[in-house]
């Protein structure tokens, strides 16, 4: 399954004759991301055609990869299995499951959420729809200094290419990213743990309630930062609060723009 | 040549510490390697053959600090102290700090490609008889040594020997270490290298151990792919520039920042002055071509709007500015930015392709 959301390229204006409409192809979570810009209205519904693909998981190269110091240089796919092979000829098989990225693991909605044509069958969903917020158990149980000096480690090897906020399908700054900016210089472009956390922050701030753990950030980090901390972290709160899942339906409202006197924060 | 034998190599490395900071590629817990400063304990990582990053942020720094700044009262009288003319004359006077920190280093483990990317540097900042000396870059440099380790086993992204290098390429090395049986053999270009190699744990090399570290090389040098011929790559950008074909090259680009970042040569900076309550710091951090604020000038115009624009840039400044310019590449063929482009642009592929000739057509469609 293809590793990429590719709503991202949705947010350029792509040369359009007048008339024609941009084909696109998305997984369960691409989708959602794709609904998301739709409840905002920042993509023409119209201007669009969208090729639902359901979705069985995707694979992570980068797991694939650690197991060899060799290069891989050929993956295929059978039977639930992943075969491996590296240019000198070593070769290793793997349980797909296994390499599954964590999210994929505890999906509940690989089949699309707004499709206009489905490539293929809707694959069964998962009988528990219980959340699961895969990987953040062990970063929860830290206390709050031992979160302070997981986070440090994990973003002082930022290199701050911006590559996880270009690749963000719901980050629609773009070229005016507040993080880029030198005039105003409201985030520091220094370069260090601190800064490069500030960044980050500003990036998960700007899509609460919008980003429904795609993965892509994730997977466009040069340096593999695991970024799910944040953004996952981010969606199970809103989810505990305020019983909210970003991109679910057409008819649905980014949270952060609905007023709720029902609202179940009320009781916290 | 000389040799070290592999129990040795932690004690070399910490000599080397103990007069300076080392720097080399360690594995994280996350199975990432990068250059990081090495402590004693540490293991250095061989035999992935390149850091996600190359090793230029230790002399280029990403965020730099050229100089901090602020008021400071002077001429003011201590409290109750009657007012005399002579302190009746408080004002404030602006300090100037020039920074410039170079700590003594050494680069142990880069690959010869990352050695070379210092010397496509070195054009720039005019280290060596150039126009413009960057201060900055060439105090890092002057203490900094570079140990590289020839590339035993190229990966099918590396393509050094089509740009000019070599996987066991001197051409910046201060010292040249080839994996053998049981140790490394090592060879000295420089006085700082020879300096090196005067520590006790190196022993002459054997016949058999210089056979192997020249059969690795020569090996290494066969298994390098020559995926375009560079002949006629900058009279054919130059040709190619208003063709359309870049427009469905970049189709893909997301306009990020990764292909420079870990690039061994890649140099472009900004310079921004951040201040905070009166004191404040002139700092110089990394740029790039992809960025929109790279080019956007202060009537607000931007030459380089389009994103085919900024991604011609990089292609056309590595192989046809520049070399216009230093009669050399800017690319040392490590195929970093092949491997980390989120969406797998291939420089090779943009070479093969607006790098021959190509027939003149329409310009680009209009994208933003």
């Amino acid at each position: 399954m293809t590793h990429h959301n590719l709503t991202t390229f949705l947010k350029r204006k792509m040369p359009d004759p007048p008339g024609s409409r941009i084909g696109v192809c998305v997984k369960g979570c691409d989708s959602r991301t794709l609904v998301a810009l739709l409840q905002e209205n920042l993509i023409d519904k119209e201007k669009i055609y969208v090729i639902g693909v359901p979705c069985d998981g995707v694979v992570s190269r980068r797991r694939i990869e650690k197991a060899f110091n060799d290069e891989v240089v050929d993956i295929s796919f059978a039977d639930g299995k992943v075969t491996a092979t590296t240019r000198t000829g070593e070769s290793q098989e793997f349980a797909k499951d296994d390499l599954l990225f964590d999210h994929c693991k505890s999906c509940r909605y690989p089949n699309p959420a707004y499709a206009d044509d489905l490539a293929a069958d809707p694959v069964a969903e998962p009988v528990d729809q219980t959340p699961m917020w895969a990987g953040l158990e062990e970063f929860e149980a830290l206390s709050p200094e031992e979160k302070d000096a997981k986070l440090a480690e994990v973003f002082e090897t930022c290199i701050r290419c911006f590559a996880c906020i270009n690749v963000c399908p719901v980050c629609w700054c773009w070229d005016q990213c507040v993080c880029r900016s030198r005039k105003p210089a409201l985030v520091s472009q220094r370069v260090g743990a601190k800064e490069n956390l500030m960044f980050q922050m500003i990036h998960m701030l700007h899509v609460a309630g919008r980003c429904p753990s795609c993965g892509a950030c994730d997977r466009a980090c040069p340096v593999e930062i695991p970024l799910y901390l944040l953004h996952r972290k981010m969606n199970k709160e809103l989810h505990e609060m305020l019983g909210f899942e970003a991109g679910l339906s057409l008819e649905g409202k980014p949270v952060f723009q609905t007023f709720d006197v029902n609202d179940p924060l009320g009781e916290h | 040549m000389r040799f070290l034998a592999q129990d040795q190599l932690e004690a070399f490395l910490g000599h080397l510490a103990g007069q300076g900071r080392v720097v080399a590629p360690v594995k994280g817990a996350d199975g990432v390697v990068l250059f990081r400063p090495w402590e004693p304990g540490m293991a250095v990582e061989l035999d992935v053959l390149l850091a996600k990053q190359a090793p230029k942020d230790y002399v280029f720094r990403q965020s730099e600090t050229y100089l901090r700044f602020g008021y400071q009262m002077e001429g003011v009288a201590a409290a109750g102290a009657e007012v005399t003319a002579a302190t009746d004359r408080a004002h404030a006077v602006l300090k100037v700090e020039p920074q410039n920190d170079a700590p003594a280093q050494v680069i142990f483990g880069l690959r010869p490609c990352d050695a070379r990317g210092f010397v496509q540097m070195d054009n720039v900042f005019g280290g060596y008889g150039g126009f413009y000396f960057d201060p900055y870059y060439n105090a890092k440099r002057e203490a900094t040594t570079l140990v590289a380790v020839t590339c035993r086993d190229p990966r099918s992204t590396c393509f050094c020997t089509a740009v000019g290098g070599n996987p066991a390429g001197t051409e910046g090395a201060d010292v040249l270490m080839t994996q053998v049986e049981g140790g490394l053999t090592a060879e000295a270009f420089t006085e700082k290298g020879e300096e090196l190699l005067a520590f006790v744990g190196f022993s002459e090399a054997g016949q058999a151990q210089t056979l192997y570290a020249e059969t690795v090389k020569e090996q290494a040098v066969a298994r390098v792919d020559v995926p375009f011929e560079i002949e006629g790559v900058r009279e054919n950008l130059r040709a190619n520039i208003e063709d359309p074909g870049w427009h469905d090259l970049c189709m893909r680009c997301i306009s990020c920042g990764t292909c420079t970042y870990v690039c061994p040569n890649c140099y472009c900076f900004n310079i921004t002055d951040e201040i905070v309550e009166g004191k404040g710091e002139r700092m110089r951090t990394w740029d790039n071509c992809f960025n929109p604020l790279y080019t956007l000038e202060t009537s607000g115009h931007n030459p380089r709007e389009q994103k085919s624009n900024r991604f011609r840039n990089r292609f056309s400044h590595k192989f046809w500015y520049y070399p216009e310019k230093y009669d050399s590449l800017l690319c040392s063929g490590c195929g970093r930015c092949i491997t980390h482009c989120p969406t797998r642009i291939d420089i090779r592929e943009v070479l093969r392709f607006m790098g021959s000739p190509r027939s003149a057509a329409a310009p680009a469609g209009e994208e933003a």
